[in-house]
């Protein structure tokens, strides 16, 4: 057996775009151990996902390109082999699992890949039954792909994938598109593979909180450079701080936290990275944080109402409705999430706000004017979305012809929508930008730039679809910091979400939907600390207010709070 | 929503193999090709539609929903023909300056709004009625196709209604941005629809390449041969409507030769 077996190894590896002769990927030298469940992180466009891509042969094999150093993937020269022989040894599942299907039924898909490789019919019938009772979606197997949730189409993907029986198994974003029920099935699936199967895990994702618990190895990437590599543990305890501001890396909040309590001073024996840790050292912390005190959060918004629905109710038939009854009633300049698990009704929601969809019974109420019978482009004046996918948005051939677009239908002069465009640059921080044709930005930048176009039109509500889809910490914080300017100049947000974090930190009040129906709407701090009683998926706890459960468990210790920041920054006050 | 999709029955329709459909289809096209009278061509499409409903169950609701495009084109080729006829008119009904409308050319215009319907509705019982899945097995196990251009067809299959709905929503984050409202007149709506078309073909391409990379790492294209897992059988009714419909067709053809009725130009 050789030393490369049934692991990854790269050497010195490097890969240069076709038509580019600068390497994207420069030196990499990554090694895996067969069994390992390792996270590759990194901010946006740092080459995690050309890597993937790389270790699968589609670089350079299909799309081209060149490379150099040593590639070694279960065993196998990928410079030497081809993509199908890869393809037993390492499978690949992205993030938009409709994009990488090809089949039309569960079972066909899961069947291709073994089909392609000419293994027996009745072995690939075994093996379609095997793996969907693996992914825990047995008797699925004449199902049509289209009806499933996002969370089951993904595991229809792993299915699909294992039963090409590869030895190691490589995830983009998997979860990225999912609500957290969906997330959590996702993992739970990837963590039983690991543990029951032995077989080599490498998980490309943004926000780790959740999988920290179950990774070995921490590989981290930027400007398509490998900058760190190794156990998470000894990368958090001393680089937490530097990965945050200078990568702009999306950090465990409980590293976070335990990085911030040794800065002080305070040496835990083993720095804590999940909950289960952190609060095994409570007896030695508690001294530590019972003098610390959180500052109340203010509200910072008017208590006079920009937006009221009444009874609003939509369906496409009759029958069926997707939004029922909603009464709900927003405080301007405040910011107010949205959840719920996929198909609660969210988009259905703010497409009947903006008046995309019609709703069938109800009224809305903006700023003391009935908007029901209103067209959607005499919502639009008042009401900016930024939808979830910004390239959609997008109309014009430059950045700058982009902001200005929306004040066409204005009576303003040119030099004043010159004007308007500059200060809007500044704000969305896109200058040098200008002439940059929409479609070829980064995400961020693409996110910043649909704010913008929002912007422009002075909207009295803003609707968010997901704004920290794609985002790495960097990105999303600059996001925020515009949207809480736009907050403090009286624009109410709506925000439509599965991040936690965002919750936890940003927003004023969440409105909780299942079923087209409102099932909670007030404080966040209130939402979180009734999850059970509500009995919804479709949020996760944070996990600062899990530390807190256990330290407030025998009696009250010290206020809550819901984001490591507002404890650090206690922290950091005694 | 879309609406040109399989949709699942037990119909004998449903049950007959995609290759014999296929050739029932072509016949029906020939057929109505021949026909030059609007009455037999709306028999013939009666016929269609009866056999629709009847023989390959198809849900009612769908099934005219679904031909409303064939309705409309229809209807254009119709405008088309009665205005842009060239030939002799025996009788004129109206005329406004060069623009008349005469028998001949509102003859023919029916006829070919009709023969739209036949194909239309023909095309629409075989869509309806015909598995993709099972369409690749007679392509690839039965006509001998490679597996790869077979599966050109079924991406196509995956791929309408999910660009269907990325076009909608195109048109949703358009509609936000005011362009009703600014691009007005018909070079706005031009305007408009080139703004709709650039996003679209992107975010096309971009599916189109993640699909033949997804597609490339499961060794799609490895050996020129693939196993099939599914058998189908080809049931003899199958043979049957699709000889009867070109004997129908071949019959026909005749009369009108013998009749003098037809003339091969």
């Amino acid at each position: 057996m050789s030393e490369y077996e049934g692991s990854v190894y790269l050497r010195d590896f490097c890969f240069a775009f076709p038509d580019s002769e600068t390497p994207f990927l420069k030196n990499i030298d990554i090694s895996i151990n067969k069994g390992e469940f390792v996270i590759i992180t990194g901010p946006s466009s740092s080459g995690k996902s050309t890597l993937a891509l790389c270790l699968v042969g589609i670089y350079p094999k299909v799309l081209g390109g060149s490379t150099s150093g040593t590639i070694k993937v279960g065993g196998l020269n990928v410079h030497k082999v081809e993509t199908e022989d890869i393809s037993t040894k390492a499978g690949i599942v992205f993030q938009d699992p409709d994009s990488q299907f090809c089949n039309l039924f569960v079972d066909e898909e899961v069947a291709f890949g073994p089909e392609n490789l000419l293994v027996k019919a009745t072995e690939i019938s075994d093996r379609v039954n095997k793996y969907l009772k693996f992914v825990n979606l047995p008797k699925y197997n004449n199902k049509k792909i289209a009806e499933l949730s996002g969370g089951q189409k993904q595991r229809v993907a792993i299915a699909s994938v294992l039963a090409m029986e590869p030895e190691i198994l490589i995830l983009d974003q998997p979860t990225a598109n999912l609500d957290p029920s969906g997330k959590e099935d996702i993992y739970e699936t990837l963590y039983k593979l690991n543990q029951e199967t032995g077989l080599t895990l490498i998980l490309i994702e943004h926000q780790i909180d959740e999988l920290i618990k179950y990774v070995d190895k921490l590989i981290i990437m930027e400007d398509g450079k490998v900058i760190e590599s190794g156990v998470p543990r000894d990368i958090f305890r001393h680089k937490s701080q530097q990965l945050e501001q200078d990568y702009g890396l999306w950090v465990p909040e409980i590293c976070r936290l335990s990085f911030a309590i040794e800065e002080t001073g305070f040496e835990f024996d083993r720095f804590p990275i999940t909950v289960q840790e952190f609060v095994e050292q409570k007896e030695i912390l508690f001294p530590c944080l019972s003098s610390t005190k959180t500052i109340e959060k203010k509200e910072n918004y008017a208590k006079k109402t920009a937006l009221e629905i009444k009874d609003l109710s939509f369906g496409y038939s009759s029958q069926k409705k997707l939004l029922q009854d909603l009464s709900l009633s927003i405080n301007k300049g405040s910011i107010i999430a949205v959840m719920g698990e996929n198909g609660s009704g969210k988009t259905t929601l703010s497409m009947n706000i903006i008046g995309l969809l019609k709703s069938q019974s109800g009224t809305i109420i903006l700023d003391s004017q009935d908007i029901t019978d209103q067209k959607v482009s005499h919502r639009c004046r008042k009401i900016g979305y930024v939808f979830q996918y910004p390239d959609h948005q997008f109309i014009t051939n430059s950045v700058a012809e982009e902001i200005a677009y929306g004040l066409k239908q204005t009576s303003l002069s040119q030099q004043q929508i010159d004007d308007i465009v500059k200060d809007t640059l500044k704000t969305v921080e896109l200058e040098g930008l200008e002439e940059r044709h929409p479609l070829t930005l980064g995400m961020g930048e693409k996110r910043r730039l649909s704010i913008a176009t929002m912007i422009v039109q002075r909207p009295q509500i803003l609707i968010l679809d997901e704004p920290s889809a794609g985002l790495d910490y960097k990105n999303c914080k600059h996001m925020m910091d515009i949207i809480l300017k736009m907050c403090k100049e009286g624009v109410t947000i709506i925000m439509i979400t599965h991040t936690t974090y965002l919750v936890a930190k940003y927003a004023d009040a969440v409105i909780l939907l299942d079923k087209g129906q409102k099932v909670f709407d007030g404080k966040p701090e209130d939402l979180f600390n009734n999850l059970e009683a509500i009995k919804t998926k479709a949020i996760e706890k944070p996990e600062i207010l899990k530390v807190f459960d256990c330290i407030n468990s025998k009696g009250k210790i010290m206020d809550q709070c819901l984001v490591a920041d507002d404890l650090i920054e206690a922290l950091n006050r005694r | 929503m879309i609406k040109f999709g399989y949709i699942k029955n037990d119909s004998i329709f449903g049950k007959i193999d995609s290759i014999n459909k296929m050739f029932w289809l072509i016949g029906i096209a020939v057929l109505s090709y021949f026909i030059t009278e609007p009455v037999l061509q709306l028999i013939l499409f009666f016929c269609i539609v009866l056999n629709g409903l009847i023989l390959a169950k198809l849900p009612p609701k769908n099934f005219f929903s679904a031909f409303t495009i064939f309705l409309i084109f229809g209807f254009i080729m119709f405008l088309m023909q009665i205005v842009f006829y060239s030939g002799e008119e025996s009788l004129i009904y109206f005329q406004v300056g060069y623009l008349k409308i005469g028998h001949e050319g509102f003859r023919n215009g029916i006829n070919l709004c009709l023969r739209v319907f036949v194909v239309g509705s023909s095309a629409l019982t075989y869509i309806i009625t015909t598995e993709p899945r099972r369409m690749i097995y007679d392509m690839v196990a039965r006509a001998g196709i490679p597996y790869r251009f077979a599966f050109a067809f079924y991406a196509a299959f995956r791929y309408i209604p999910i660009m269907e709905v990325e076009a909608i929503n195109i048109r949703n984050a358009h509609i936000v941005r005011g362009t009703l409202e600014i691009e007005k007149g018909l070079k706005g709506r031009l305007r408009i629809l080139k703004c709709l078309a650039v996003p679209l073909i992107v975010s096309g391409l971009r599916k189109a390449k993640m699909s033949a990379i997804a597609m490339e790492s499961r060794a799609f294209g490895a050996y020129p041969k693939r196993t099939l897992t599914y058998t189908y059988t080809v049931p003899f009714i199958g043979y049957c409507i699709n000889i009867s419909i070109w004997i129908i067709a071949l019959s026909y053809l005749i009369y009108l030769i013998v009749n003098g009725l037809w003339q091969f130009s």
